[in-house]
């Protein structure tokens, strides 16, 4: 079995390329020890079979991200994985002279290789020919013309990386030699001399302009209407995120109850039954109820990044966010994890600094999610008054200043992490627009997919394990026979709360609120139930139960208790999932503990301060 | 120095420039990838709506966007008589 490796720079189809010709048979991992996210595939031809590898995009070997690094230590072989036989260079052939540097490189380290002109269609409409003899003459390999996203050119492209694979590999230079070759002075400048030279030669009518792409960036990058676009989208797939992905998200979680009631018949009462129903069922269904909003997302920004528009919204929002201090494209990591952090953390990856990417992911889950929306309504309902105030609702102004806090502090804390973390490379924005092209929906279902279930896999684990912890603090030990109070009240989750008041005292929590704060860390809007719990509510249905537990929070609570606890949960280190996905993206449990620590802190001083202001 | 060098920030819409120098070493490897080199052809196309700033750049077939910032490292000379129709 051969290794074939796809290179190319970024947006030249390789992604596409790689869809085409592993189709279903692929998966993704990370390369080791980094983040970076591998695409392995496999593929079929005449018998033989091939193992397909997708390495991140680059302009040339001279790299400056942790990503471009992965692709030139595997083209120098320095990889420790199996070494490709054969490259193939995917070429955006609309813009073919920016590749060919690569290509120069590429030859000059000694693989076998083979150039696949990519967007022939594209090309071909635009005007353009290209002498594919002389090109494969210049460059000693075989030259392949392909439309990728529709299959064109494929069987032509495997079967000429086949024969290439059967020739006798060539000596490939050693990273010394590389890294001498680089640094003679005119090494640039004879690369690029070669370029153009090989443009002449093999570029026989050149391309007409995009007038498509023209036009339309005259409307999306337009002053007005363009900014005007930018929030209507923005909103809108705040929009889809909150609204759309409900219903799927009712769905999983009706599954799950029906499920554990049909266990609650089935099985015998006792410690099995509430393993089963609360730990084991709640646990799964605790982990897949963040599909709908991951998959969702990765609908949304696939969508818009196959098609263009990505790039150009960081370039109408990177003024305002780096003045803010962090680059235009942490607007989608912020705004989604207005609706959970867990897909908004996952989308940091579309940051390319990786300082800033981590300072985005460290951030974000300061921001509303959905999940605290059930506490802070019930805390609102119990406490706040239904005045008006200058013509506002004051309940709704308190929402609101909740949500202002959260973002706010989001900005703030990523300011002060900033002057703190070493920005490994520098910050920039310098990107290539893309032209418009038409999305590939069949690629983009299948990548969205793909990001659900490696969440699944990577943080699925540690989320179930955390929550049968949890499961197991609020169950043993087992309340007495002739219990007076809620069984809760006799666990360890209780004996934690208690011992933990004093500490929480000054913030104004009795244990009562830090016994029901334990089974919070799975899922904030958890503390809802579970104070009903402690505080023994007794109702008939959900509704009721809610009553029931305004009624007596405003009996037994202060104000400034209840509004310190507010304030607890716009910072509080939660939920586990949110340490589970930091971990995964992350790849260390460095970024997670940090994430503790600065939020417990942040928690306690600003709880802290809201008692004693308002008691 | 040529006094006639202008820094690519404070380029004219739609003239075409021709990169003279890059200024800042650190960032000097990436604007080469992205096409800006010695004697590359660059034209500002459009500036970003409200801030004006970033600023997107017509290189070869690419359209680069670069910050004020980093277009302020970039010296350029005018040519002359190119002009850019739409
Ligand atoms: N018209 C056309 N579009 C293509 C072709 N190959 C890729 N694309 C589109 O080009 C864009 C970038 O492709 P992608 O595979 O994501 O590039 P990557 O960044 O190199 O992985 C996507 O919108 C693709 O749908 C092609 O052969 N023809």
């Amino acid at each position: 079995m051969s290794n074939i490796a796809l290179v190319g720079l970024p947006n030249s189809g390789k992604s596409s390329l790689f869809n085409a010709l592993t189709k279903s048979r692929q998966r993704v991992a990370n390369f080791p020890g980094i983040t970076v996210e591998k695409r392995i595939g496999s593929l079929t031809f005449e018998e033989s079979t091939f193992t397909l590898l997708d390495l991140p995009g680059v302009y040339t070997l001279d790299v400056s991200t942790l990503d471009e690094k992965v692709t030139r230590d595997y083209i120098l072989n320095k990889s420790t994985d199996d070494k490709a036989e054969v490259f193939v260079l995917v070429i955006d052939s609309t813009n073919i002279k920016k590749s060919l540097y690569l290509a120069l490189q590429i030859k000059d380290l000694g693989q076998k290789f083979v150039l696949a002109l990519n967007m022939m269609d594209v090309a071909q409409k635009r005007g353009l020919a290209i002498d594919t003899d002389k090109l494969s003459a210049e460059f000693d390999c075989p030259v392949i013309p392909i439309v990728a996203t529709e299959g064109k050119g494929l069987n032509d492209l495997i079967k000429s990386v086949k024969e290439l694979s059967l020739t006798p590999s060539k000596e490939v230079i050693t990273e010394k030699d590389y890294q001498r070759q680089i640094k003679e002075s005119s090494y640039i400048k004879s690369k690029l001399r070669k370029t153009e030279e090989i443009m002449d030669k093999v570029i026989t009518s050149t391309l007409t302009k995009d007038t498509f792409t023209e036009k339309l960036d005259n409307f999306l990058l337009h002053p007005v209407y363009g900014v005007v676009i930018l929030f209507a989208l923005l909103l809108g797939m705040f929009q889809l995120l909150f609204v759309g992905a409900d219903p799927f998200i009712g769905m999983i979680e009706s599954l799950f109850e029906f499920l554990g009631e049909l266990a609650t018949q089935y099985i015998p009462d006792g410690y099995f039954q509430s393993l089963v129903v609360d730990g084991i069922l709640a646990g799964v269904g605790g982990i897949l109820v963040f599909l709908p909003h991951i998959i969702f997302l990765f609908l949304i920004i696939y969508t818009l990044e196959d098609f263009g528009y990505l790039g150009r919204a960081a370039f109408m929002l990177d003024y305002l966010m780096r003045r803010l201090g962090l680059p235009g494209k942490a607007v989608v990591p912020l705004l989604s994890s207005h609706a959970c952090a867990i897909p908004g953390i996952m989308s940091a990856r579309i940051i390319d600094n990786p300082t800033e990417r981590l300072i985005t992911m460290l951030v974000s889950p300061l921001t509303t999610c959905s999940a605290r929306l059930p506490v802070y309504t019930l805390i609102i309902a119990a406490m706040i008054p239904n005045d008006t105030y200058m013509g506002f609702g004051l309940p709704g102004l308190v929402l609101f200043g909740l949500y202002a806090m959260g973002i706010i502090s989001a900005f703030i804390i990523a300011f002060i992490l900033k002057s703190f973390m070493p920005n490994t490379s520098p910050s920039y924005l310098m990107m290539e627009l893309p032209e418009y092209r038409k999305p590939k929906f069949s690629n983009i279902i299948r990548a969205s997919l793909q990001k659900g279930m490696l969440f699944v896999k990577k943080a699925g684990t540690v989320i179930f394990v955390l929550s049968m912890l949890i499961w197991a603090l609020v169950t043993f030990p087992k309340a007495p026979e002739n219990a007076s109070e809620p069984a809760i009240n006799y666990s360890y989750a209780a004996k934690i709360g208690k011992t933990f008041e004093p500490i929480f005292r000054p913030m104004g929590f009795d244990w009562r609120i830090t016994t029901a704060l334990v089974p919070s860390f799975g899922a904030r809007e958890v503390l809802v139930s579970s104070l009903s719990t402690v505080m023994a509510v007794e109702a008939a249905d959900e509704e009721e139960a809610e009553k029931g537990l305004r009624a007596l929070i405003k009996n037994e609570f202060s104000f400034a208790a209840m509004l310190a606890l507010l304030v607890w949960f716009i910072y509080s280190p939660q939920c586990i999932s949110t340490f589970a996905v930091l971990r995964k993206e992350t790849n260390s449990y460095k970024m997670p503990i940090l994430f503790g620590v600065y939020t417990l802190v942040l928690a306690y001083v600003m709880s802290f301060i809201t008692y004693q202001v308002f008691s | 120095m040529d006094s006639n060098y202008v820094k690519l920030s404070n380029s004219e819409k739609g003239l075409f420039y021709r990169v003279v120098k890059l200024n800042d070493e650190k960032i000097a490897l990436r604007l080469t990838q992205l096409g800006f080199h010695e004697s590359s052809l660059v034209m500002l196309k459009r500036k970003a709506p409200i801030f004006k700033d970033p600023l997107l750049f017509q290189v070869g077939e690419s359209q680069i966007a670069l910050t004020r910032k980093e277009a302020e490292t970039i010296d350029v000379l005018e040519v002359q008589g190119e002009h850019y129709h739409e």
